[in-house]
C-alpha cells in the first residue's frame, strides 16, 4: 500500500540520491560549456571514484568521508591525463571521434576495474551506517543527509570559484566564445585542463558518496550517465542552476517511479524523461548555440 | 614597432596569404584596406597567432613571433579587437573589462585601467552591472575598445571597427582611436571603408587577393588612381 | 501521382542499371568478384564449427556494422543500436511462433517493425547534436529491456526461448546470410552512390552548409535512421537464427558498441569498413580467448580475479579503439594503406640513392 510516509520518505531519497547525479550533472555540464565536448565515458569516473573510496577507506582505514577527498583528488589526476592524452587529440574534429574514444575509455575503465578490484559489489562502510533521523513516522540515513550537505557545500565552492576567481572567469569567457578568449591573453589549454580536472573531480565525489549510499560494481558507470545527460537536457545546456534543479527532480522522478511502478522502472525512467523533454521543450536542447 | 615579412598563411590546406610584407612604426596609424575576402581577417589572426603562419617572420619590437600562442603575444603587448563586435554577451560590462584585463596580475594596475576606461566612456560606467547583450551596437563597440585598452597595449589591432555601425558612431570611433594614439598606442586598422580609415591613417597598405599591391601616405593614398577606379568609383 | 511514381521508379532502375553496368567495367570488380568466391568456397573445407561460430558471425555482423556505417555517414553516431538488433531478433521469432507465418516472412516483417520503430525514435531525435543523438539511442536499448522484461508474457524475454530457423543451420544457413549479406551491402552501396548518399554526405561534411544549401536536413538524417534500423532488425532477425536463441541480453551495451568498433577499426564511412572489422573482431573474438590460459600466469598481479584472460583482452580493445581514433582515424586499413605507401616511398628513394 502507498502511505503518506511512504511518499515523503520517497521524496527525500529522492533529494538525497538526485545529489550525487546534480555532481555527475554539473560536471559534465561544465565540460561541455567550456569545451563543447561530450564524455560518455564520465560515469566511468564516478566508478573509478567509488573503487579509490573504498581502497583509502579499506586499506589506509581513512574515515569514509575524508577518503572523499583523496577520490576528489584522484579522479581529478586521471582527468588531467585524460583530457592531455585522449581528448584534446580529437577535439574539434568530427563529433564521432569524441564518442569513439569515450568506448574506448570505457572499456579501459571498467576492465581495470575488474582486474584491480573484481566483480563483486563493494561497500564503503561509513561510520555513521546505522545511524537514523527519524521525523515520525519517516526516518532517513545520516550518511544521506550528510551527503546533502557535502554536495550543497560543493555547489557554493563551485558558484564562488566561477564569479568570483580569475580561472572561473577565464572558464565563463571561453564557454561563450573561444576565439575572443584567447584574444584576451587566456590559456585556453590551462582553461581546458582545469575544466576537465574539476568536472572528473565532482565525478570522483559523485562516486564516492554513491559508494556510501549504494553497493557499486565495476558496471555501475554507463546508467548515471545516462542519467546526468537526462537531467542536462531537463536543466539546460551549460546551466549550472539547471542542472542542480534538474537533478533534484531527476532523483525524485525516479524515486516515485520505483516507488509507485516498480523497481523494473528506476532505469527507463531516465530515457522516458528525456524523450518527454525533447518532445514538449527541445528548445531546452538547441537553445544554446554549441557546436 | 610590427614587421611582417613575407608571411603565407590561410586555413588547412586552403593558402589565402602570398608573401606578405609591411610594416608599422611606433605611434603610427596604419592602415589596410581592401575588399571583401583579400585576406584582411585572416592577415590580423596571424598576426595574433590565431592562425599558424606558414613561412616568412613577424616581429614585434624586434622580437619573432610568428610561432607564439595568442596569450603569449597579447602579454607582448599586441591587442586584436575582432570583427563583429566580439562581446561576452552573457556577462556584465564590468566582468568584460576584467577579461581586458586578464594578463595583468597587478590589481591596482587593472583599477586604474578600468577608472580610464570609464573617463573615455562614461557610459560604460552607468552600464557596469548590466549584461554586456543588453547593451546598444554602439555601446558594444565601446565597450570592445574600453575592453582593449584595459590590456595596455602598445599595439591596438582592429578588425572592420565601423561594420554595421551609424555613420554619426563611426565618426566617433574614429575619433577614439585618434585620442587613443595620441597617448601613444600604435593602431593598425584593418577596413572596408576606406575613406573614413585613410583620413585618419598615417599609412596605407592595399591588400587585394592576398597581396600587398600598394602603399602609400594615408590621404595621397586616396587619390591613388587605382584606388579611385575601384574602391571610390570616381 | 501515377507517372510521378512510375518515373521515379524507373529513374531508380535506370540509376541502378547504370550503376551495375559501370561497376561491372571497373577494376574494382575483379578483385570484388575474387572476393565474393572465396567467401562462397571456403566455407565448404571449413569445420561445422567454424563455419556456424566464425564465418555465420562475421557475415551477419557486416550487414548490422553495415546499418551502423550507413547511420554514420550521415553524421548520427547510435550507441545503442543493439535496440534494433534486438527488436528484429524478437520480432522475428515471436511473429514466427505466435501467428505461425514462414520464417521468411518473419525475418522480413520483423526488419520492417524494426524500422517503423526506427522511425519514431528518428522522430523524436534526428534534429539533435551528434552526443545527444548517441545518449538517447543509448537510452532506448535501456528501455527496450524494461519493455520486453515488463510483457515478458508475450514476448518470453527473461528466459529467453528457441527461435524458428528459416533454413538448416550449417552450409544452408550460411549461404542464407551470405546472400543477405551481398544485397544488404550492395543496396548500402547504391544508397550512397545515389543522391540520397551525396545529401547523407553533405550533412555529415557540414550540416549548416547543407542546410542553406537547401537540404532538408532532418528528412534526410530521418531516412538514413530508417534504412539504417531496417538493416540492423535484419542482422537481428539473422543473428537470433545463429544462435538458435534469443533472449534480452541481446541489448546489452556489449552489442551498441559492436558496431562502432568494427567500423572505427575496419574503417568509418568506407564500405570494406565493415566487412574488414567483422573479420577481425570476430577473430578475435573467436581466436583470442586461446591466449587467456597463458595470459592466466599474470593471475598473482590481480588477485581479485579468477579469469585474467577476458578483462585483460577488453581493456587492450579499449586501448586499441584510442589509439586507433588518435593516431588513425581513417581505420586500420587506411593506415596499413599508408604505412604501405609510407615504406614503398622509401624503399624507391633507396633504390634512387
Amino acid at each position: 500500500m502507498f502511505t503518506l510516509s511512504g511518499i515523503v520518505e520517497t521524496l527525500l531519497w529522492g533529494v538525497a540520491n538526485g545529489c550525487i547525479y546534480i555532481l555527475l550533472a554539473t560536471g559534465l555540464n561544465i565540460i561541455f560549456g567550456v569545451m563543447k565536448l561530450v564524455n560518455f565515458a564520465h560515469g566511468q569516473l564516478l566508478m573509478i571514484g567509488a573503487y579509490v573510496a573504498f581502497v583509502a577507506s579499506t586499506a589506509l582505514g581513512l574515515n569514509a568521508y575524508l577518503a572523499i577527498l583523496v577520490a576528489m583528488g584522484a579522479v581529478a589526476v586521471i582527468g588531467i591525463g585524460l583530457e592531455r592524452f585522449t581528448f584534446r587529440k580529437v577535439l574539434g574534429t568530427d563529433k564521432l571521434n569524441e564518442i569513439f574514444v569515450s568506448l574506448g575509455l570505457i572499456y579501459v575503465f571498467e576492465n581495470a576495474a575488474i582486474l584491480l578490484w573484481g566483480n563483486d559489489s563493494q561497500r564503503i562502510v561509513s561510520p555513521y551506517e546505522s545511524l537514523r533521523l527519524s521525523l515520525g513516522e519517516v526516518a532517513i540515513g545520516y550518511d544521506r543527509i550528510f551527503g546533502v550537505l557535502i554536495v550543497i557545500a560543493i555547489l557554493i565552492a563551485l558558484f564562488l570559484l566561477m564569479k568570483k576567481t580569475k580561472i572561473g572567469l577565464a572558464m565563463r569567457a571561453t564557454s561563450q566564445k573561444s576565439d575572443t578568449s584567447m584574444l584576451m591573453g587566456i590559456n585556453i589549454e590551462k582553461v581546458y585542463i582545469f575544466t576537465f580536472a574539476l568536472g572528473a573531480a565532482l565525478a570522483g565525489v559523485a562516486g564516492a558518496l554513491y559508494g556510501i549510499i549504494f553497493p557499486f560494481n565495476p558496471y555501475i558507470g554507463a546508467l548515471p550517465t545516462i542519467k546526468a545527460f537526462a537531467i542536462i537536457i531537463l536543466g539546460g545546456l551549460g546551466s549550472i542552476p539547471g542542472a542542480v534543479v534538474g537533478g533534484l527532480l531527476y532523483g525524485i522522478a525516479e524515486n516515485t517511479a520505483v516507488y509507485f511502478l516498480g523497481g523494473i522502472w528506476q532505469d527507463a525512467i531516465a530515457f522516458a524523461l528525456l524523450i518527454a523533454v525533447l518532445v514538449l521543450r527541445p528548445t531546452g536542447l538547441f537553445g544554446e548555440k554549441g557546436e | 614597432m610590427l614587421e611582417v615579412e613575407k608571411v603565407s598563411s590561410g586555413y588547412g590546406m586552403v593558402q589565402i596569404l602570398w608573401d606578405v610584407s609591411f610594416r608599422i612604426n611606433a605611434k603610427e596609424i596604419v592602415s589596410i584596406i581592401g575588399p571583401n575576402g583579400a585576406g584582411k581577417t585572416t592577415l590580423v589572426k596571424t598576426i595574433v597567432g590565431l592562425l599558424p603562419s606558414k613561412n616568412g617572420s613577424i616581429r614585434f619590437k624586434g622580437e619573432e613571433i610568428g610561432k607564439l600562442p595568442p596569450y603569449e603575444i597579447v602579454k607582448k603587448g599586441v591587442n586584436m579587437i575582432p570583427e563583429g563586435r566580439e562581446i561576452f554577451p552573457r556577462m556584465t560590462v564590468e566582468e568584460n573589462l576584467r577579461l581586458g584585463a586578464y594578463v595583468i596580475a597587478d590589481k591596482n594596475k587593472v583599477k586604474d585601467s578600468k577608472e580610464r576606461v570609464y573617463q573615455i566612456f562614461p557610459v560604460l560606467k552607468k552600464k557596469e552591472k548590466l549584461l554586456a547583450q543588453n547593451l546598444s551596437g554602439g555601446e558594444q563597440q565601446m565597450l570592445v575598445i574600453g575592453r582593449s585598452l584595459m590590456a595596455n597595449p602598445e599595439l591596438l589591432i582592429l578588425d572592420e571597427p565601423s561594420l554595421g555601425l551609424a555613420p554619426i558612431i563611426v565618426e566617433k570611433v574614429l575619433d577614439t582611436l585618434t585620442k587613443i594614439n595620441e597617448d601613444g598606442v600604435t593602431i593598425l586598422l584593418v577596413e572596408q571603408n576606406i575613406r573614413d580609415s585613410l583620413s585618419i591613417a598615417d599609412r596605407g597598405y592595399v591588400l587585394e587577393e592576398g597581396k600587398i599591391l600598394i602603399e602609400g601616405k594615408g590621404r595621397e593614398l586616396l587619390s591613388n588612381d587605382h584606388i579611385k577606379e575601384v574602391y571610390l568609383g570616381i | 501521382m501515377v507517372l510521378a511514381i512510375k518515373e521515379s521508379i524507373a529513374n531508380t532502375f535506370g540509376f541502378v542499371k547504370n550503376e551495375v553496368v559501370g561497376f561491372s567495367r571497373s577494376r574494382m570488380f575483379y578483385y570484388v568478384l575474387a572476393a565474393l568466391a572465396i567467401a562462397a568456397v571456403v566455407p565448404l573445407f571449413t569445420s561445422s564449427y567454424v563455419l556456424s561460430e566464425v564465418l555465420t558471425p562475421m557475415v551477419i555482423f557486416t550487414i548490422y556494422a553495415s546499418s551502423w556505417n550507413l547511420l554514420a555517414s550521415s553524421g548520427q553516431g547510435s550507441l545503442g543500436h543493439a535496440a534494433f538488433l534486438g527488436i528484429g531478433g524478437f520480432a522475428s521469432a515471436l511473429l514466427v511462433i505466435k501467428l505461425g507465418i514462414p520464417p521468411i516472412i518473419g525475418l522480413f516483417v520483423g526488419s520492417v517493425f524494426s524500422a517503423v520503430i526506427g522511425l519514431l525514435i528518428g522522430l523524436t531525435c534526428v534534429r539533435l547534436k551528434a552526443w545527444f543523438l548517441g545518449m538517447v539511442t543509448f537510452g532506448f536499448s535501456v528501455i527496450a529491456v524494461t519493455i520486453i522484461s515488463q510483457f515478458d508474457a508475450v514476448t518470453g524475454g527473461i528466459m529467453g526461448f528457441r527461435t524458428p530457423l528459416i533454413v538448416e543451420r550449417g552450409l544452408p544457413f550460411y549461404y542464407l546470410t551470405f546472400v543477405f549479406a551481398v544485397i544488404s551491402v550492395f543496396a548500402i552501396h547504391l544508397i550512397m552512390r545515389s543522391k540520397l548518399g551525396l545529401a547523407f554526405r553533405a550533412i555529415h561534411g557540414n550540416e549548416l552548409e547543407a542546410k542553406m544549401n537547401g537540404v532538408n536536413t532532418a528528412k534526410y538524417r530521418l531516412i538514413a535512421f530508417v534504412l539504417s534500423t531496417f538493416f540492423a532488425g535484419l542482422a537481428g532477425g539473422l543473428y537470433a537464427q545463429s544462435i538458435q536463441y534469443i533472449q534480452i541480453s541481446i541489448f546489452e551495451p556489449y552489442y551498441s558498441f559492436l558496431p562502432l568498433m568494427i567500423c572505427v577499426i575496419g574503417g568509418l564511412g568506407t564500405l570494406e569498413g565493415p566487412i574488414i572489422g567483422s573479420v577481425i573482431i570476430v577473430a578475435i573474438d573467436r581466436y583470442l580467448p586461446g591466449i587467456d590460459s597463458a595470459l592466466q600466469f599474470l593471475k598473482p598481479l590481480f588477485p581479485n580475479v579468477s579469469f585474467v584472460g577476458p578483462p585483460l583482452r577488453m581493456l587492450f580493445l579499449g586501448l586499441f579503439l584510442i589509439v586507433i581514433v588518435v593516431f588513425a582515424p581513417k581505420g586500420l586499413t587506411a593506415f596499413i594503406r599508408r604505412a604501405y605507401a609510407y615504406f614503398r616511398g622509401k624503399l624507391v628513394t633507396v633504390k634512387e640513392q
